[in-house]
């Protein structure tokens, strides 16, 4: 498998690109049964976890999602999953009246709700706060839900921080033991920018690639289907661990916006055997 | 449409002094080329000359006419407002009211540590610094209190400037609360945008609705755009010569420790990135003009300690055939 630079590597033009999925229309099938699997894909289950059918509550169908931190990254991933039908929280830092304005600009069809509501009353959580700030989640609301890391260690933004600097681990294995609950690492390894200009239905050529790492290929899957119904081809990685690739500066997949086939390449240049 | 520059005084490999005289040499040159605005971004770490820009910006003003002297941005969180305004009310009489600010976040951090802030109280010093900041321009008796620094009480701060009020952008990069407290305010407001400009429509549109529901001429605030520019003459020229410079600049960043890809490069320039001829690069500042209705253009031209032949040729490029083409089309 070799890299093609010049196929798909083409950047969006303003409103160019339909957006992948129209509100009601169910998730995509996940990439997990379909086309060549990436060397470190744990071989574990169809995701069974929520597959009794949708929810009915709030506007859209299946899984429903709580985002919290509604800055530049967490307003454009819940502008995405409105977008891919789903029911979809938003919480800030504090008072969630304080977000209407941002919300109906930037996310509008997601509910702005406490922090510790959203993710009571959510199947995924998806946290995209500073890691500084990391504290400051409500780690008891999140047990029993999909969690879902986006957040990197950037130190120009958050300043050093002692636990992530020069970490050995993935940063998502340190945020798991910080909030105390498995997490799934995704979304992490394109900019805000290009999540929102990016989104592609399923099959189309220029379709981007985001890699998810987790421990539970169940848990793995149905994040996976979130990604698809976004816009997004889901590249599984097991285990948690493995996402240390993903992170700024492991290797050539941040901030390169990779398609499938050139992801599943530089996974493979990166660790040939199995991870 | 205004048209501008703005730098960091990247370091590179010339002497410090060398590089603070190229950047004087600049200004004189862009204010006699008709470029409206020169702006000076504050860092405080060794790959960056300028962590006083104002003591710049005042040599600026000794040998130019008309170009307005900006900063780009004041790590506003960090420094007190007061002696901000002091001194740039001093520049603005310096220059003849030519001084302006924008007040920001900044791309790193070192300021905090170096003046003895908390990283983590950045939004409340931010808000708090900005109120007293715009107070002082538009009062010249000022009764202020808060959290982040002793109150003043009937205070007299002075000298006054010579613009009245002293123009206060707030420099914006992204995140979506900057923009409201940017309207909150009434404050124009300044986007860094480097790829698409098409994502900051809807900061835009969030800066203005916020300036609207807090009683400010929203229509009437000014918006404008600016990152790294290099103009060649040539678009493959132009790619090809700047990339490595470029390349090593976003070195500096989490994202690139080796450098910037060549593809990752292409990519940007694709996406916006003002990297090209003189025709492309006049082209991607319409499409900001376009998406966001910016009334200013500012480009970072010396990006990545490029040699000062090759900054002053782009600049030479940018001011001479894309600064013309760009006024005439907007006029």
């Amino acid at each position: 498998m070799t890299r093609t630079p010049d196929s798909g590597t083409r950047a969006a033009a303003p409103g160019e690109g339909p957006r992948t999925a129209v509100p009601g229309e169910g998730p995509q099938a996940s990439a997990l049964g379909d086309g060549p699997r990436p060397a470190a894909l744990g071989d574990g289950p169809r995701p069974a976890a929520l597959a009794d059918g949708p929810r009915t509550a709030g506007s859209g169908d299946g899984p429903r999602v709580a985002v919290l931190g509604a800055g530049k990254v967490g307003t454009v991933l819940a502008r995405l999953a409105v977008a891919a039908g789903r029911p979809t929280a938003i919480a800030g830092s504090g008072d969630p009246t304080a977000l209407g304005l941002i919300v109906d600009v930037l996310a509008p069809g997601a509910t702005p709700m406490w922090a510790a509501d959203a993710a009571a009353q959510a199947d995924i959580v998806i946290v995209a706060v500073p890691l500084a700030r990391l504290e400051t989640v409500p780690a008891a609301a999140l047990r029993g839900r999909i969690v879902v890391d986006v957040m990197n260690y950037w130190p120009p933004v958050d300043g050093v921080l002692s636990q992530w600097e020069n970490a050995t681990r993935s940063s998502s294995e340190i945020v798991r033991d910080v909030l105390g609950v498995d997490v799934v690492k995704s979304f992490n390894h394109m900019g805000y920018h290009e999540l929102d200009a990016w989104t592609r239905p399923a099959g189309d050529p220029d379709r981007r690639a985001l890699a998810l790492a987790g421990d539970d290929p169940a848990t793995v899957g149905v994040v996976a289907e979130l990604v698809d119904a976004m816009g997004f081809d889901p590249v599984p990685l097991h285990p948690l661990g493995a996402g240390h690739v993903l992170q700024p500066g492991s290797s050539d997949i941040f901030g390169a916006n990779l398609t499938r086939a050139e992801l599943l390449a530089t996974l493979e240049s990166v660790a040939p055997a199995n991870t | 449409m205004e048209l501008g520059i703005y730098s960091f005084g990247d370091s590179g490999t010339v002497p410090t002094g060398q590089r603070i005289a190229d950047l004087i040499a600049q200004a004189r040159y862009a204010d006699e080329a008709g470029l409206d605005v020169i702006a000076l971004g504050e860092h405080h770490r060794p790959d960056f000359t300028l962590s006083a820009p104002e003591v710049v910006l005042a040599a600026m003003a000794s040998v130019t006419e008309r170009i307005r002297l900006s900063t780009g941005v004041t790590v506003l969180s960090t420094a007190d407002p007061v002696r901000v305004y002091e001194q740039f009310a001093t520049l603005d009489q310096v220059s003849g009211g030519r001084a302006e600010i924008i007040a920001g976040r900044g791309s790193f951090t070192e300021s905090f540590g170096l003046f003895g802030f908390d990283l983590r109280a950045y939004d409340l010093l931010f808000e708090e610094r900005l109120d007293l900041l715009l107070r002082l321009t538009r009062e010249e008796r000022v009764t202020w209190a808060g959290r982040t620094r002793p109150p003043l009480e009937d205070a007299l701060v002075t000298p006054r400037a010579v613009q009245d009020p002293l123009p206060v952008w707030v420099g914006v990069g992204g995140t979506p609360q900057s923009a409201v407290r940017a309207g909150r305010f009434g404050a124009p407001m300044f986007v860094a945008i480097f790829t698409d400009p098409a994502p900051a429509r809807s900061l835009v549109e969030l800066y203005r609705r916020a300036a609207a529901a807090a009683g400010h001429d929203a229509a009437g605030l000014r918006v404008a755009s600016g990152g790294h520019m290099y103009v060649g003459t040539t678009s493959q020229g132009a790619r090809d010569a700047f990339y490595p410079y470029y390349a090593e600049y976003l070195g500096r960043l989490p994202q690139f420790p080796g450098g910037m890809p060549r593809e990752v490069y292409d990519q940007w320039i694709r996406a916006g990135l003002l990297v090209g001829s003189p025709q492309e690069v006049i082209d991607k500042i319409m499409n900001h003009r376009d998406q966001l209705g910016i009334s200013r253009y500012v480009g970072q031209f010396d990006v990545g300690g490029m040699p000062s032949g090759m900054i002053d040729k782009s600049l030479e490029l940018f001011a001479t055939e894309v600064a013309p083409v760009v006024r005439k089309e907007t006029s």
